[in-house]
C-alpha cells in the first residue's frame, strides 16, 4: 500500500514538475518575442503554438517512467487499432490465421482437458484409486480386463485393509443382457419405463466425498441384505422423470413390483467413476453371511481413498499379503496370471485415450505453431515496410522501448481478434467432432467451451501474441534505417528460421497423418469374417419383472421365431444371444474346453474362448463360410446328441491337423459331450485390435434339465439377424409388428451390421481425419508463410534483380535466383522435420496398426507432397521475379 | 548499454555539449543551439524535454529548481561525470561519421 501510494505520489510530482517547466519554458519565450517587439498576447500565444502540444511532451516525457506504462496502454491500443484499420488485408490476413490456430487448439483442448487435465468432479479427487485383481486373459473383452474383486474378496479387504482411508465398491449396473431377474430396474409405477439402478456400498458416497443435494446416503444398516429397499436418484432423472419434484424424498415408488423408497437426490455432477449412465443409486446389499470366502458373491469393482499424504506405490505394496491370499483361493491354473492392480482413478477412466488425446492435442499446437510463425512473418514484413514511419518516430523523440512495447499491443489487438474467431471457429469444430463421433470418444459429448475453455483461448491468444509479437519488436529499427547503414536486402535471418520451422512441423504432422490414415485403411480391411451387407440387427430385450426366469424368456423367443418363420420377407434369419462386431459376448476359459479322450494340458487360463447361442439360420444370415462339415439344422435341437460348431481357430489349436468332425468335446470337465458337426470361418469380435478368437457355436434347443438352460437359452436379451434387402426401415416396421403382437411393452432398438462395423473404428477414425485435417492446414499455412516470405524478398531486392536482367539475365536464371534462396532453408527444414517424425512416429507406435512407424513410403509420401506443395508457393514470387521490368524497377525512387 | 540511436544522438549531443560549457535550463538549451549554429539549428520543445527526461533519468545529467537571473524559477540541468564520458564518446564517433561523410561528399 505505501509503495502505491509512494507510485502515485512519485508520477503526480513528476507532472507536477514537468508542467512548472514548461510553463516556465514558455515565459522566457514570450519575454523574448516581447523584446523583439510583439504585443503582449501575441508573443504569449506565439510561445504557446512553438511549443506545440504540451499534453503530447506529457506523455512522451512520463513513458520513461516504468511506473506509468499501463497508463499509456489505451494510447498504445488506439494507435494499433488506427494502423489495422489502415491495412485491412494485412489485419484480415493474420487475424483469420490465427483465428484458425486459435479455434483449433481450443476445441481440442475443450474435449483433451476433460480426458487429460480437469479434476474429476469428487473431493481430493487425485487420491482416489481403482483397486483389484486383474487377470490377463487375451481375447477377453475390454469391460472384462478392468481390474475387480469377488464380493468375498472385497467383504474381506473392506474389514482387514489398512492401506487406505476407506474402501468401497460398486457392482455394476442393472445389466438388461445378464440372465438374472433380480438385476432388473424397471418402474413399474403407472408410467412404467426401464430404468437403470447403479449398486454401490454405503461407503461409496463418502469415499468419493459426495453427499446429496436432497436427502441422504443409504447407511450400512440400509446396505445390508433383506433391508427396506432404498434408492437415491441422479440428477437428471430426478429433474426429467421426476420433474424437479422437490418433496421427493421420502417417495415409495414401485421399481420390478416391489416398493422402493427414495431418499436422496445427488448432486448435478456427481457420475459413476466408470462413466456408466443410470438412474438411481441401489445399496448392492450383499448376503455378506453367504459370501464368507474369497472367491465367492459377484464381481465388483473396488475403489479406495488414499489416506492423506499416501502414495500408490506404498498403498500397493501394503496390500500384498491381502492379495496374496486371494491368489491362493484362485484356482491352481489361474493363479499366475493374476496381478494385482491398484492405479489412480483417472487411469482407469481413460485407458488407453491418454496418448490419442496427447496427439491430438500435440499436433494441434503444432499447428497453432505454424500460425504464429506466419503471422509474425506477416508483422516482420510489415515492420519492414514501415520502416520509414518507426524511424521519423523515433526521431521525435520515441523511445525503442516504446516503439516495442507499441509492436507488442499491436499484437496483443490481433492476438485478440483472432481469440475471439477463435472461440467461434472452436464452438463450430465442437459440433463437428460431436457429428463425427458422438460415441467411442471419451466425454466428447461433456465438452463445451466454458470459462476454463475461454481461459485457456485468450491463453493461448496472448501467448501466441508475444511469441509472434516479440520477434519483429526486437528489431531495432529506427537505428539502422535512418543512419543510412541499412544493407539493401538484408537476409532476415528470422525470417528464414521461421520458414525451416514451419516446413519440419509439417512434415512431422503429414507423416503422422500417414500413419494414422495407413492405420485407419488397415483396420477397415481387416476380414470381418462375416457379409455385413443387407444384414440388419434387432435387439429384444425383455422385462425383468413378466420374465424372470429363461422359462419365461425362452416362451417368448420360442414365439418369436415361430412366427418369424411364418413371415415371407424374413427368409434368412436367426435368433443368437450376442451377434459380433462389438457387443459382448459370453465366453470361457480355453482351459475348460477339454476334448474327451485327451487330458487338460494347457497350463493357465488359456485365453478365453468365445461362444454364442444361435438358431439354424445364423451362418447363412451373417454370411460365415462353412469351411467343413455342415451347419446347424432343425434336427440337431431334438437329437439325442448334442452338436457344436467350431471356428477354424478352435479347431486348429484343438485338433491341429486332425479332422475335427466327429471329435466329441466337453466343458470344465462336467455335463453333455457335444460332436463336432461343422467348422465354419472365423469372425472379428471386439476389440478391433486384437487378433481372432477362437470360438464356438451351440445351437438353442428345449432344454431338457434346468442346468442346461443357462447354456441353451438366451437370457433377457437376444438379438435377431435377418438378411433381407427390403430397407431397413420396412424391415423395422415388420419385426415391431410381431414384437408387439407378442408383447407392446418390449422395446426393440435396430441396427445395420455395417453400422455396427463402422463403430469399431469411430476412434481411429476420428484421430486419423482430425490429425489430417491438421496436418492439411499446416501444410497451406506452411505455403502461405513460404509464398510470403519469398515475394517480400522478390519486393526488396527489385532493384537487383531489375540490374541483373538489364544486365543479360535470363528469365530461369532469375528464377534460379530466388528458389536457389528457398531450397536452401526448405532443405533444413526437411531434414529436421524427419528427424522430428522420427521421434514422433515412435511416440504413436502403440496406435498403429499394420504399419511399421518407420514406413519409408509414408516419410517419402510427406516429403513429396511437402516439396510440391513448396514449389508451387515459391514459383509464383520468382515468376513474378523474372517479369520485373529493368526500367521501372530502377526508376522507382 | 542500449546502441545510441543517431538522430535522437544528435539532440543528445547536442544537449550535452551545452551543458558541457555551464548548467542551463530547457529554454537556455533551446537558445544557445539556435545561436550558436547561427540560426541552422532549430531545435523543437516537443522533442527537447522528453531527451532532457531521458538523459536525466539515465543519470548522464542532474536537475534542480533554481532561480534564474531575472527572477523566474526554471529547472537547471547539469551534466554529470557519466554524461561528460558519454559526451567524450558521442563526440568522437559524431566526428568521425561527419568525417566520413564529407569525404563522400566531396567525392562524389
Amino acid at each position: 500500500m505505501n509503495k502505491l501510494l509512494h507510485w502515485l505520489f512519485r508520477q503526480s510530482r513528476v507532472d507536477e514538475e514537468l508542467s512548472q517547466e514548461l510553463q516556465s519554458h514558455i515565459e522566457m519565450r514570450a519575454e523574448l518575442n516581447r523584446e523583439s517587439g510583439m504585443p503582449a498576447d501575441e508573443a504569449l500565444r506565439a510561445a504557446r503554438r512553438r511549443f506545440g502540444n504540451t499534453t503530447r511532451i506529457h506523455e512522451d516525457a512520463r513513458s520513461y517512467d516504468v511506473n506509468v506504462f499501463i497508463e499509456t496502454i489505451g494510447q498504445d491500443l488506439q494507435y494499433a487499432f488506427r494502423g489495422l484499420r489502415k491495412h485491412p488485408i494485412f489485419a484480415f490476413a493474420a487475424v483469420i490465421t490465427l483465428a484458425l490456430g486459435i479455434g483449433a487448439t481450443t476445441a481440442v483442448f475443450s474435449v483433451v482437458d476433460l480426458i487429460l487435465f480437469r479434476d474429476l468432479p469428487y473431493k481430493n479427487s487425485d487420491r482416489l484409486v481403482s483397486i483389484g485383481a486383474e487377470v490377463d486373459v487375451p481375447g477377453a473383452y475390454l469391460g472384462s480386463r478392468q481390474e475387480f474383486l469377488f464380493a468375498g474378496t472385497y467383504l474381506r479387504w473392506r474389514k482387514q485393509q489398512t492401506a487406505f482411508e476407506s474402501i468401497t465398491s460398486w457392482a455394476g449396473t442393472s445389466d438388461p443382457f445378464g440372465g438374472d431377474a433380480t438385476d432388473g430396474c424397471d418402474l413399474t409405477d403407472n408410467e412404467p419405463a426401464r430404468l437403470t439402478c447403479a449398486f454401490v456400498a454405503a461407503s461409496f458416497l463418502p469415499t468419493f466425498g459426495v453427499e446429496p443435494v436432497f436427502g441422504h446416503n443409504f447407511s450400512a444398516k440400509e446396505d445390508l441384505d433383506g433391508a427396506a429397499a432404498v434408492a437415491l436418484v441422479s440428477y437428471k432423472t430426478w429433474a426429467g422423470r421426476f420433474a424437479g419434484d422437490p418433496t421427493i424424498v421420502g417417495r415409495s415408488i414401485s421399481l420390478n413390483g416391489k416398493p422402493v423408497q427414495i431418499i436422496g437426490v445427488l448432486p448435478k455432477e456427481f457420475e459413476l467413476p466408470t462413466l456408466d449412465e443410470f438412474d438411481l443409486l441401489r445399496p448392492q446389499a450383499f448376503p455378506e453371511a453367504r459370501w464368507n470366502t474369497l472367491d465367492s458373491g459377484r464381481q465388483v469393482w473396488a475403489f479406495a481413498r488414499l489416506k492423506p499424504r499416501g502414495n500408490l506405490a506404498q498403498a500397493k505394496l501394503e496390500m500384498q499379503p491381502l492379495f496374496s491370499e486371494f491368489v491362493q483361493a484362485a484356482p491352481p491354473n489361474f493363479r499366475k496370471d493374476i496381478k494385482l492392480t491398484v492405479r489412480s482413478l483417472r487411469d482407469r477412466q481413460i485407458g488407453d485415450a491418454r496418448l490419442a488425446s496427447w496427439v491430438l492435442f500435440g499436433a494441434v499446437l503444432l499447428v497453432l505453431l505454424l500460425a504464429s510463425a506466419n503471422v509474425a512473418n506477416l508483422l516482420l514484413t510489415r515492420a519492414v515496410s514501415r520502416q520509414d514511419e518507426v524511424a521519423v518516430r523515433s526521431a521525435l523523440g520515441a523511445s525503442r522501448v516504446r516503439l516495442i512495447r507499441q509492436s507488442l499491443t499491436e499484437s496483443l489487438v490481433l492476438g485478440m481478434f483472432g481469440s475471439v474467431g477463435g472461440c467461434a471457429i472452436a464452438n463450430a469444430a465442437l459440433h463437428l467432432f460431436r457429428a463425427v463421433a458422438s460415441e467411442g470418444i471419451l466425454r466428447l459429448n461433456d465438452a463445451h467451451i466454458d470459462m476454463r475453455v475461454l481461459g485457456f483461448a485468450l491463453f493461448v491468444s496472448v501467448g501466441s501474441a508475444i511469441l509472434f509479437g516479440i520477434v519483429p519488436a526486437m528489431r531495432s529499427p529506427a537505428s539502422e534505417h535512418m543512419s543510412g547503414w541499412r544493407v539493401v536486402g538484408s537476409r532476415r535471418p528470422i525470417t528464414n528460421l521461421l520458414i525451416a520451422c514451419q516446413i519440419a512441423i509439417c512434415i512431422v504432422l503429414l507423416s503422422g497423418a500417414g500413419l494414422l490414415l495407413r492405420t485407419l485403411s488397415n483396420l477397415q480391411r481387416i476380414p470381418l469374417g462375416v457379409d455385413a451387407d443387407n444384414v440388419t440387427l434387432f435387439t429384444v430385450v425383455l422385462g425383468p419383472q413378466r420374465y424372470p426366469g429363461l422359462r419365461e424368456q425362452n416362451g417368448f423367443f420360442d414365439q418369436l421365431e415361430q412366427r418369424l418363420l411364418g413371415a415371407s420377407w424374413a427368409s434368412v434369419f436367426s435368433i443368437s444371444d450376442s451377434v459380433p462386431l462389438g457387443a459382448a459376448a459370453r465366453s470361457n476359459p480355453m482351459s475348460f474346453v477339454q476334448v474327451e479322450g485327451q487330458s487338460t494340458l494347457m497350463d493357465g487360463i488359456g485365453g478365453a474362448v468365445v461362444n454364442r447361442v444361435v438358431t439354424p439360420g445364423y451362418f447363412s444370415a451373417m454370411g460365415i463360410p462353412v469351411i467343413a462339415g455342415r451347419p446347424f439344422q432343425k434336427r440337431d435341437r431334438v437329437s439325442a446328441q448334442n452338436a457344436i460348431v467350431l471356428n477354424q481357430m478352435l479347431a486348429r489349436s484343438l485338433f491341429g491337423l486332425q479332422e475335427p468332425l466327429g471329435k466329441r468335446i466337453r466343458f470344465g470337465g462336467r455335463g453333455p459331450t457335444y460332436e463336432v458337426i461343422g467348422v465354419v470361418g472365423n469372425v472379428r469380435n471386439r476389440p478391433i485390435f486384437d487378433d481372432n478368437r477362437p470360438e464356438y457355436y451351440l445351437v438353442r434347443r428345449p432344454p431338457p434339465d434346468p442346468a442346461a438352460l443357462q447354456r441353451h437359452g438366451y437370457g433377457r436379451a437376444a438379438t435377431v439377424t435377418i438378411r433381407s434387402t427390403l430397407p431397413a426401415a420396412r424391415l423395422r416396421e415388420q419385426l415391431r409388428a410381431i414384437v408387439a403382437s407378442l408383447d407392446p411393452s418390449i422395446p426393440v432398438t435396430v441396427e445395420t451390421l455395417n453400422s455396427r462395423a463402422e463403430r469399431l473404428t469411430t476412434r481411429p477414425r476420428f484421430n486419423a481425419w482430425l490429425v489430417t485435417a491438421f496436418a492439411a492446414a499446416g501444410l497451406l499455412l506452411a505455403a502461405v508463410g513460404l509464398y510470403g516470405v519469398l515475394s517480400f524478398l522478390v519486393t526488396q531486392r527489385t532493384k537487383e534483380i531489375g540490374v541483373r536482367i538489364a544486365l543479360g539475365a535470363r528469365n530461369w536464371q532469375v528464377i534460379r535466383l530466388v528458389l536457389a534462396h528457398a531450397t536452401v532453408w526448405v532443405s533444413i527444414g526437411v531434414i529436421t522435420g524427419l528427424a522430428g517424425s522420427v521421434a514422433a512416429a515412435h511416440g504413436i507406435e502403440s496406435m498403429l496398426y499394420g504399419v511399421s512407424e518407420y514406413d519409408l513410403n509414408i516419410t517419402s509420401l510427406a516429403v513429396g507432397v511437402l516439396l510440391i506443395v513448396a514449389c508451387l508457393a515459391a514459383m509464383i514470387p520468382s515468376w513474378r521475379a523474372s517479369r520485373i521490368d529493368p526500367l521501372q524497377a530502377l526508376r522507382h525512387d | 548499454m542500449r546502441p545510441p540511436n543517431t538522430l535522437q544522438g544528435t539532440l543528445d549531443l547536442l544537449v550535452l555539449k551545452i551543458l558541457a560549457r555551464e548548467p542551463n535550463h530547457g529554454f537556455g538549451i533551446a537558445l544557445q543551439i539556435q545561436n550558436i549554429s547561427d540560426g541552422l539549428l532549430n531545435v523543437e520543445e516537443g522533442s527537447l524535454y522528453p531527451a532532457l527526461h531521458r538523459l536525466a533519468r539515465e543519470r548522464l545529467v542532474s536537475a534542480s529548481w533554481k532561480t534564474t537571473d531575472n527572477g523566474r524559477r526554471a529547472r537547471y540541468y547539469k551534466l554529470t561525470s557519466a554524461g561528460m564520458k558519454r559526451l567524450a564518446e558521442v563526440q568522437e564517433s559524431w566526428t568521425t561519421l561527419a568525417k566520413g561523410v564529407e569525404k563522400i561528399l566531396r567525392f562524389a
